[in-house]
């Protein structure tokens, strides 16, 4: 039997944006084997939202993660509004499907400028990022926030979408097709990208099927599952939109999904414009929710998004579970690991699009005088200001 | 599949089975710990292999936990309940009938202390490596000081 070699990479490593380690077993140049260790980012919002009220706890879990915030804090709010009963005005589920879809489209234009630089191809990287800017600049345009947008709120949203906004945000949108169908182009067809992707880490339909596999990397391996089409929350059930996937069930497939479904999701929001009902964005929510329990899903641009809601008639919650799509994510990923070259670990790791604050969630431990004890952020903020000379 | 179909099917092999649709693609099924490993097994036999994730929610007043397994067929979403008393938290792996559990049994382990017997890998996800051993955080005793 050869003996093979165990490479640590990370957790503070070039090519990973966030914490986390993999120990790579590599035969010469060959993965045989991948270990992989998220437990360094965890912050505890699952058990601080049980000391909030529900309004609190809107904010907190806008930011459970901040490229995907409005995913978060809309699964939670239609959990807690099944909860409640309400019904939420038409306007504001085409709102919320509106700005889903936006967040959607600077979250993959995101990955494929991450992608483009995991393969040392960073033109690619200053193109999407520079497009990604005006979807940012359209959700600002709306919110008045480039990536904490909170539009949600318990029974609604809380911003509208301005008729003065309707004809920049139109223009914002023909930019962008323009835009995403060249990438959808590159992706197909550049060579730099394909001799990279093609081939690459294999993850059959079978296994991605067994493994719980979610999102872009489940549809990258020919599954046809999408939260949006299948449990259709939001104004979901009134767009038109097709649920993307390949067969070919590796790198590459996982990047044109992303890629195709930018143009798709123009397209749902070009609807949004044109169908927009009128009327109000958000109804009255009582600040205590009776006992009941309700369980959430949302297809996030990293794939199923899943919040479990059980309140206790209070006005904050018994317990609320939330399941991150990267965390489904990374049984797969130790698999697809199995076999690529050392050189495209990278991109490999990357094709899953991982997002670690939301994969890892905490509380706070002081260490600094050798002794184990939980700090409060209240006494962070004194020792901050204590430094500062802040009163 | 219309809930009230997943219904009759589960129904149909378990009759008398606690189970409830709360609204169109939602159904809840409550077992005894025991018949655990049938029914996941029934419904992974019916094709069902998405397990979205396992929850778990601390009763503490009713010295309890309840463990609560969310997968996803044909539109459904299908939580499988079970409870199991505080003070001795034992369930048995599901990941020989859903390999994609693995990830959140040691989720469970870690952050609640509910012993996951034959789990193919025992070692925590969540928390960080010097965390103390018999300290579960999303416990109710447990506070946030």
């Amino acid at each position: 039997m050869k003996e093979s070699i165990v490479i640590p990479i990370g957790p503070q490593h070039p090519c990973f944006k966030e914490p986390m380690r993999l120990d790579i077993s590599v035969d010469g140049e060959r993965v045989v084997d991948a270990d992989i260790i998220i437990s360094f980012n965890h912050r505890g919002v699952e058990k601080a939202t049980e000391a909030r009220t529900y309004i609190q706890n809107l904010y907190l879990m806008e930011r459970v993660c901040g490229i995907c915030s409005h995913s978060h804090a809309t699964c939670y709010c239609q959990g807690v509004e099944e909860i409640l009963g309400l019904e939420i005005p038409e306007r504001a589920r085409y709102i919320r499907s509106f700005i889903g879809e936006l967040e959607r489209i600077q979250s993959h234009l995101f990955w494929i400028g991450i992608a483009g630089h995991e393969i040392g191809w960073d033109t690619l990287l200053m193109y999407t990022w520079k497009d990604r800017e005006r979807v940012n600049d359209m959700l600002e345009q709306i919110s008045g926030n480039r990536i904490h947008y909170a539009m949600n709120t318990i029974g609604g949203v809380r911003r509208d979408i301005r008729e003065e906004d309707r004809e920049s945000l139109k223009r914002g949108l023909e930019f962008l097709e323009e835009r995403a169908a060249y990438y959808v182009h590159v992706i197909t067809e550049e060579e730099t990208f394909l001799k990279r992707t093609r081939g690459i880490a294999n993850l059959p339909t079978e296994l991605a099927k067994q493994l719980c596999a979610v999102g872009p990397t489940l549809r990258g391996s020919n599954v046809k599952m999408d939260v949006r089409a299948d449990d259709p929350y939001a104004a979901y059930e009134d767009l038109d939109f097709s649920v993307v996937t390949t067969d070919t069930c590796d790198v590459w497939g996982r990047g044109f999904v992303k890629a195709s479904e930018i143009l798709q999701s123009i397209r749902m929001c070009n609807q949004v414009l044109e169908e927009l009902p009128g009327g109000d964005i958000r109804v009255k929510a009582p600040a205590k929710v009776p006992a009941g329990e309700a369980v959430s899903r949302y297809e996030a641009p990293r794939g199923e998004l899943i919040h479990y809601i059980k309140s206790n008639g209070s006005n904050m919650p018994e317990r609320i579970k939330i399941r991150a799509p990267t965390l489904a994510n990374w049984l797969v990923m130790s698999e697809m690991l199995k076999g690529v070259y050392l050189a495209d670990v990278a991109i490999v790791t990357d094709a899953i699009d991982p997002c670690l604050c939301c994969s890892a969630r905490v509380t706070i431990t002081d260490r600094s005088r050798g002794e184990r004890r939980v700090t409060t952020l209240d006494a962070l903020r004194r020792r901050r200001d204590g430094r500062t000379g802040v009163a | 599949m219309r809930s009230e179909e997943v219904r009759g099917l589960i129904e149909g092999r378990f009759p008398g089975i606690a189970i409830r649709v709360p609204r169109e693609r939602r159904v809840m099924v409550h077992i005894p710990l025991e018949r655990l490993i049938e029914v996941l097994g029934f419904l992974r036999d019916q094709g069902v292999t998405h397990l979205s994730t396992i929850s778990v929610v601390d009763r503490i007043e009713e010295k309890l936990f309840e463990v609560l397994y969310h997968l996803y067929w044909e539109n459904n979403e299908i939580t499988v309940r079970v409870e199991i008393p505080r003070e001795n938290p034992v369930i048995p792996t599901v990941t020989p009938v859903l390999p994609g559990a693995l990830t959140y049994e040691r989720e469970i382990q870690g952050m609640f202390g509910v012993m996951v017997k034959d789990i193919p890998d025992p070692r925590r996800i969540i928390l960080p490596d010097d965390w103390p051993l018999d300290v579960y955080p999303l416990r109710k005793d447990y506070m946030v000081q």
